[in-house]
């Protein structure tokens, strides 16, 4: 019986939804409640999947496997709700009657990302993706008094559908060709399917909904309206924790891909090279911040490709461990970009200027996250990006590291045009300072200082992420 | 000899000096001030120890430091002094504690100011001591960054261009240069990024062929090589003074280390293969800077350009692969850090004083504050390779060892140093002697306490101009030994 003590963290979940529904259900105060509701449930989850670290068990006809990696992005997925919830705060810029719902959806959200990270079967892990992806569906549209938003919601759910449409089949394809959904005896069938087109097209379809996910060119186009149609605290989980899934899972994938013969692992170095070159280049035109960081999602998320093409288990943890470091800097920046827009409305480049002297520690943390996104030591950008590269670099991929190092030239070009507008430009509008709550401003520390010490300190962090790689297929 | 981690000490001088400034509110610039001059001397105190302690004769690294960092990839924190990097980091804490000196005035967002520097003056010293690769990079990045906010934020003409070019340009550099560091990594096949090891790993001859231009053009961007130096001169012109003196002084010797350090002991058949190439690039550093100083009225644009053209002698020097010519690139790294950063403080404070560096508004200004003159007037004679200075003889060891390998370019050479006594003749007479060509409201001459740094400057000068074997005696037994590795 103890064996179902491996599932705590997807019964944390279930408490968690019982509680902001609780809150839900009352007449006042009801966002104060239901982010009371999801804070508690949130660090219920973290610690529910810190406490089952160590064990591996296979559950529901072994479709569903808990061990040491599927854990760590649990801890990864609770750590960005958590930061997403802190981030949405009061739910400024989502419709006033739907504040509360929106921990509720992203409950939901975080759920399928859990059990994403546990599917080691396809069917599953369709399910689990499209729990997750529903629930933003409901949350994008939310926005309010937006048009634009309206426009990004039809956009993410159009395309959306399309790309599970497209899932689904490659998925029928895949199951008809090696007669199992399970992904471990896939792997066995495909060396032998090798030279069969259809299998790796179904193959290549199935990656085609993670890449979605993961917005890797030429699967993006949603993620510059919704990043900006979306509210704040929503356009962040998007950016994170869901992030961290998807990489996750295309981790657990790739090694199906390189098995299905050069072709696809081909394809995939050129979307990596693609979507750094044009997630970069078009970042830097810009003016609208979360616009600009959802261009350079779609850089960062070539980089994290970079490292898989490897499909080493070097490659696999360096592209985990990037992806945490990643929910770090960028809840740190959306954090920062969310409080300079505490209305809820989309903030511009100007909107940052005289951020220094409005609110230096919120300069300070802006400073270090874009840093961090441009890979610029003490940052941990830095080392996440070398161990990818370097991974790249083990399997000859030089090309590839060569066009991602140019291209943090590149980017470095756009985060410093928002570092000069916080620290460089005079505020026209002579605004006043900026105030923190005291939680923002614990935020503020905790996420920079972790910035820092693990560009420093990688080991630790280093070393889980590659003890979970290597229990990959 | 003591055991005591000396350079982790002297690392730790600009990053606890960083932290202080961080814990030091903004609204108390004396203290932040001197939490900044504390964290200078001591790190040139560590340094004079280190000195003091090094031997010369005795072969390979002194003080080395080893200890696992990143296991799984095979980065240690492996530090070491030989003869060529001590004279560089005597360099950068001279240069870092006068720079300190020289803005004692600075009254704009003092904290961030001194905490940038700091942070810039950390990357410094790392890459100087680092002997692991993935720290070196790490560094030499660390010390690119900060230089952007500290131009763009206190700077002047331009400033905002300047320093943008500036970081590009330097981050195009790092981009060619990571791709090469993962390639060393990898084709050794050791798994470590330990230089000493990847020094004696071998390397297939089309390896090292392909690999050693990505180093040599990515540090090289660094350390202002001819066609990509068009960052130095603009970012100079618009870095504030310190940062002018730290980024001509000591920056771009970073770039010449790494080819030094990295570059030609690991990859010698490529250092061989392309040594005509960069010998021919760093000539046409020398004789094209020379001529566009010339034609700069702006002081600050000749010292630039100057720059480039000194810094294309350093090249020249580390092309030659003999000892002669890299024991002057060494001695002349130093010796122009020395020179550029007082130049850039004597500049600084006439423009400070007059708010103008235009040559043609100037004149007479020996008259007005004869001390600040004399500081640009010595600093303008050293950069000419007058006898009694050091760059004398950092320049003609690079002179030397070129005529025995590129005789032709050796007499090029020579005659483009008349070019380089014309200009700096040129602004001296110009800019310090005859009449004010403009009204310019009576200004004192630079106090005690700010001819301090300069003074050092000066006296740093002159020791070495009279007694270069002191540097010499340092530098010679490790490019022996590296001369010897080479060949």
């Amino acid at each position: 019986m103890t064996r179902w003590f491996a599932l705590f963290p997807e019964a944390a979940l279930g408490v968690t939804a019982l509680l902001i529904f609780a809150a839900l259900m009352t007449d006042r105060h009801r966002t104060e409640r239901a982010r009371a509701a999801a804070f508690t449930g949130g660090l219920l989850v973290l610690a529910a999947s810190l406490l089952t670290m160590g064990r591996t068990e296979e559950f529901f006809w072994a479709t569903y496997r808990v061990d040491a990696f599927s854990q760590l992005v649990k801890v990864a997925v609770a750590a960005g709700f958590l930061l997403s919830v802190a981030i949405v705060k009061d739910g400024a810029g989502q419709r006033e009657d739907a504040r509360a719902e929106i921990f509720f959806f992203l409950l939901t959200s975080a759920a399928g990302l859990v059990s994403l990270a546990s599917a080691v079967e396809l069917v599953s892990l369709y399910l689990s993706l499209e729990i997750a992806s529903f629930s933003l569906f409901v949350l994008v549209p939310l926005r309010d008094r937006f048009e634009l938003g309206r426009e990004a919601a039809l956009k993410f759910l159009v395309v959306g559908l399309a790309a599970s449409a497209v899932t689904l089949f490659g998925l029928s394809l895949v199951v008809g060709f090696t007669g199992s959904t399970r992904i471990d005896q896939i792997a066995v069938q495909l060396p032998g399917l090798a030279g069969e087109p259809a299998a790796i097209f179904g193959l290549a379809l199935f990656l085609a909904g993670l890449l979605f996910k993961l917005a890797v060119f030429p699967f993006h186009f949603w993620a510059p309206d919704v990043y900006q149609g979306a509210s704040h605290g929503v356009a962040a989980f998007v950016a994170t924790a869901s992030k961290v899934g998807a990489i996750a899972v295309l981790a657990r994938l790739v090694s199906l891909a390189a098995l299905g013969g050069t072709q696809l692992v081909m394809a995939l170095a050129v979307m990596a090279a693609v979507s750094m070159t044009l997630g970069n280049l078009v970042a830097i035109v810009q003016r609208d911040l979360k616009r600009m960081l959802a261009y350079s999602a779609v850089a960062q998320a070539g980089y994290v490709v970079v490292g898989l093409v490897a499909y080493t288990p070097d490659g696999s943890a360096a592209a985990l461990f990037y992806g945490l470091l990643y929910l770090l800097m960028n809840s740190a920046a959306f954090l920062v970009v969310a409080r300079v827009a505490a209305d809820g409305a989309n903030p511009t480049l100007d909107d940052l200027r005289g951020l220094h002297r409005r609110s230096p520690l919120q300069a300070a943390t802006l400073l270090l996250a874009l840093f961090a996104l441009a890979g610029v030591p003490p940052t941990a950008g830095f080392v996440g990006k070398w161990f990818l590269f370097s991974a790249a670099m083990s399997q000859g991929w030089w090309f590839l590291v060569v066009l991602g190092a140019l291209n943090s030239t590149v980017s470095v070009y756009y985060y410093l045009v928002a570092v000069k507008h916080a620290y460089l430009l005079p505020d026209e509008r002579n605004r006043g300072p900026l105030p923190l709550s005291l939680a923002d401003r614990a935020l503020c520390y905790a996420l920079s200082g972790a910035v820092v010490v693990l560009g420093v300190f990688p080991t630790p962090l280093y070393a889980w992420a590659g003890r979970a790689a290597r229990l990959l297929p | 000899m003591s055991t005591a981690p000396l350079l982790t000490i002297l690392l730790a001088c600009p990053v606890l000096g960083l932290a202080g400034i961080l814990v030091t509110p903004a609204r108390f610039p004396g203290a932040i001030r001197r939490v900044a001059v504390s964290s200078g001397v001591a790190a040139l105190v560590v340094v004079a120890v280190l000195w003091a302690r090094f031997d010369p004769s005795l072969p390979g690294y002194q003080f080395v430091e080893l200890k696992r960092w990143i296991p799984a990839f095979g980065i240690s924190w492996h530090n070491g002094v030989d003869g060529l990097n001590l004279p560089l980091l005597a360099l950068t804490s001279i240069v870092y504690l006068t720079g300190i000196l020289v803005m004692w005035e600075l009254e704009v967002r003092v904290k961030e100011y001194f905490a940038f520097m700091t942070l810039l003056v950390v990357g410094v010293f790392g890459v100087f001591m680092t002997l692991d690769l993935f720290f070196f990079v790490f560094y030499y990045e660390v010390a690119v960054l900060p230089m952007y906010l500290l131009i763009a934020i206190w700077g002047s003409t331009r400033k905002e261009y300047g320093a943008m070019k500036l970081t590009l340009y330097l981050l195009v550099g790092t981009a060619l240069v990571v791709p090469a560091a993962l390639a060393l990594y990898w084709g050794a096949g050791l798994g470590t990024f330990d230089l000493t090891r990847l020094a004696a790993a071998h390397y297939g001859r089309s390896f090292q062929l392909l690999v050693y231009p990505f180093l040599f053009v990515g540090f090289g961007i660094l350390a202002g090589m001819w066609p990509l130096h068009t960052w130095s001169p603009v970012g100079h012109v618009a870095a504030p003074t310190a940062v002018s003196m730290l980024h001509a002084g000591v920056l771009m010797k970073l770039g010449a280390y790494g080819i030094l350090r990295v570059a030609m002991p690991v990859l010698p058949q490529g250092a061989h293969y392309w040594a005509s190439a960069t010998a021919t690039l760093a000539t046409v550093n020398i004789v094209y800077g020379a001529f566009v100083a010339l034609a700069q009225t702006d002081l600050k644009f000749v010292i630039g350009y100057s720059s480039v053209s000194h810094m294309g002698i350093v090249l020249l020097g580390l092309s030659t692969l003999n000892e002669a010519g890299i024991n002057g690139a060494v001695f002349q790294m130093f010796s122009h850090g020395i020179m550029t950063a007082l130049f850039f403080a004597a500049v600084g404070y006439i423009y400070d004083r007059l708010h103008t560096r235009d040559i043609g508004r100037l004149g007479g200004l020996s008259r007005a504050m004869p001390l600040a003159s004399a500081f640009f007037i010595i600093a303008a004679l050293t950069g000419a390779g007058v006898p009694g200075f050091s760059s004398f003889w950092a320049e003609l060891l690079v002179f030397l060892g070129t005529l025995r390998t590129f005789p032709v370019l050796a007499i090029i050479v020579v005659a483009a140093l008349t070019i380089t006594l014309a200009y700096s003749i040129r602004v001296i007479v110009l800019a310090f002697f005859g009449e004010p060509r403009e009204a310019h409201p009576h200004v004192a001459d630079i106090g005690l306490f700010l001819s301090l740094p300069r003074a050092i400057l000066v006296g740093v000068l002159l020791l070495f101009g009279f007694v270069p074997h002191l540097m010499l005696d340092v530098i010679a037994p490790a490019t022996r030994s590296l001369v010897q590795a080479l060949s």
